[in-house]
């Protein structure tokens, strides 16, 4: 638990989202830091030290310790204006928020949409092996949880291509491409705007949808204010349009790399709930963020209040102190205590959502394409920041 | 052998109803509970399956 004898380094302008080596290598690359520093720091920001914590025993204290590491901000480089909910709370006050969300994300309601999310990607499926291949990310990964989602909520389905393109504004843009933040402002001001308009539509004329759940809803006897509808409805956008489709490129990218894998899940698609488990392990696609609220020694690093860590699910969930053959992708572990949804009371509110998504997507893929590979001709890229993704996954038939 | 949930580690990641049906069970926001206290011989290894995947460590066991 504690840190090497050696003090942690300090990068001088590490970030995590435009960092090279982890954006041309990504996974290996958080293997390669844990095994060489363990923690260290990054003093990019002059106001604070940000650490990154980058083993699986160190994150997963400091998620569930939330009176040492706050989730006031989940931004660690930059100060921003939001306060997103119920990302942004901390318990006790946290819970009141998570009991209004949390019926609508149980697992006896996900089994309830099972039939729903199948037909709905059944038939994107079916769209696509008329070709030769596709790009798993464009033309499903990013439309499949997108379709399930926007129905949750309420949001206007057929506004699906411009709701994404505001996500992939904000969620992909890195530092060096947007260097005074005027695309990820831009797409969370649209964000807010939009959930605004709906919002002030289920107040005159409720739905039975999740946005109408949320002007209905009550906090210490009163309505929430149109800051919290805001900052609850945008955080829910985020963490629902863009994370399933991540895990999705990644998983279906390993089983296209690994014929033999690939082959048995669709022999065997009683396999499939385990190859999600272990794909959510070995390519955990969240890095999150808290605040320290006081001075401590914590996985070898002299933190002070005020200072940031950094973790990142990824690597906490490779590390072979945590688990046997770390780097190896085995559906048959029998122990996988991976953290790809985090640890304490912030648990990933959409898990059972996902997981089910997951599950369906990788049945009705392996039901209806038939062998696929990567494409030779085709280069894929990486985004890495608070939500990792493929940027593409071309993949042919046969 | 007994099976117990620290409600307060509890945080409803669902392994353990996943798991172990038959010894755990979801309440009707997805926070495990323990269905069956006193786990029946057949079932202990099926016990401690679902204790060590629980991200919480949140399932104690008494043999």
């Amino acid at each position: 638990m504690t840190g090497p004898h050696t003090a942690p380094k300090i990068f001088e302008a590490f970030d995590h989202s435009s960092d090279p080596a982890l954006r041309a290598r990504h996974f290996g690359e958080w293997d390669r830091l844990r095994e060489v520093e363990g923690s260290f720091g990054s003093s990019l920001n002059p106001d604070r030290t940000v650490w990154f914590l980058l083993r699986y025993a160190d994150i997963h204290t400091a998620l569930q310790d939330y009176e040492l590491f706050s989730s006031s901000s989940v931004i660690p480089f930059t100060d921003e204006a939001h306060h997103w909910i119920p990302e942004e709370i901390d318990p006790p006050e946290h819970n009141k928020y998570r009991r209004i969300l949390n019926p609508a994300f149980s697992p006896q309601v996900v089994a309830g949409m099972e039939g729903a999310i199948r037909v709905a990607c059944a038939d994107l499926i079916d769209g696509l092996t008329g070709a030769a291949g596709c790009d798993v990310i464009a033309d499903f990964s990013r439309q499949f949880p997108t379709r399930i989602f926007m129905r949750i909520m309420g949001l206007p389905v057929e506004r699906a291509d411009e709701l994404l393109e505001m996500v992939h504004n904000l969620m992909h843009t890195n530092p060096t491409d947007d260097p005074d933040g005027a695309i990820r402002g831009g797409a969370m001001m649209a964000i807010y705007g939009l959930l605004t308009e709906i919002f002030h539509s289920r107040r005159a004329a409720p739905h039975d949808d999740l946005m109408t759940t949320l002007v209905q809803a009550e906090v210490d006897g009163r309505p929430l204010s149109d800051d919290e509808l805001r900052e609850t409805g945008f955080l829910l956008y985020m963490a629902g349009l863009d994370t399933v489709a991540g895990a999705i490129g990644y998983v279906i990218k390993h089983l296209a790399e690994n014929p033999d894998q690939q082959r048995a899940v669709r022999e065997r698609p009683a396999s499939i709930p385990a190859v999600v488990e272990e794909a959510l392990r070995m390519y955990s696609i969240v890095t999150t963020s808290r605040v320290v609220t006081r001075d401590v020694e914590f996985a070898g690093c002299p933190m002070k209040a005020g200072d940031r860590i950094v973790v990142p699910t990824a690597s906490a969930n490779r590390d072979p102190a945590a688990f046997e053959d770390a780097t190896t992708f085995d559906a048959d572990r029998t122990v996988n205590r991976h953290i790809a949804f985090g640890a304490g009371p912030h648990r990933c509110l959409g898990s059972h959502l996902a997981r089910a998504e997951l599950r369906i997507a990788l049945e009705e893929w392996h039901a209806r394409v038939p062998r696929y590979r990567l494409d030779p001709d085709a280069t894929i890229t990486e985004h890495i920041g608070g939500v990792a993704g493929l940027d593409s996954l071309r993949v042919t038939w046969g | 052998m007994k099976i117990h949930i620290d409600t307060d580690l509890c945080s409803g990641h669902g392994r353990c109803y996943t798991i172990a049906p038959e010894l755990f069970d979801a309440d009707d926001v997805g926070y495990g509970v323990v269905k069956t206290p006193e786990v029946p011989d057949d079932l202990h290894d099926l016990a401690r399956r679902a204790a060590s995947n629980c991200p919480e460590l949140a399932i104690r066991i008494d043999e």
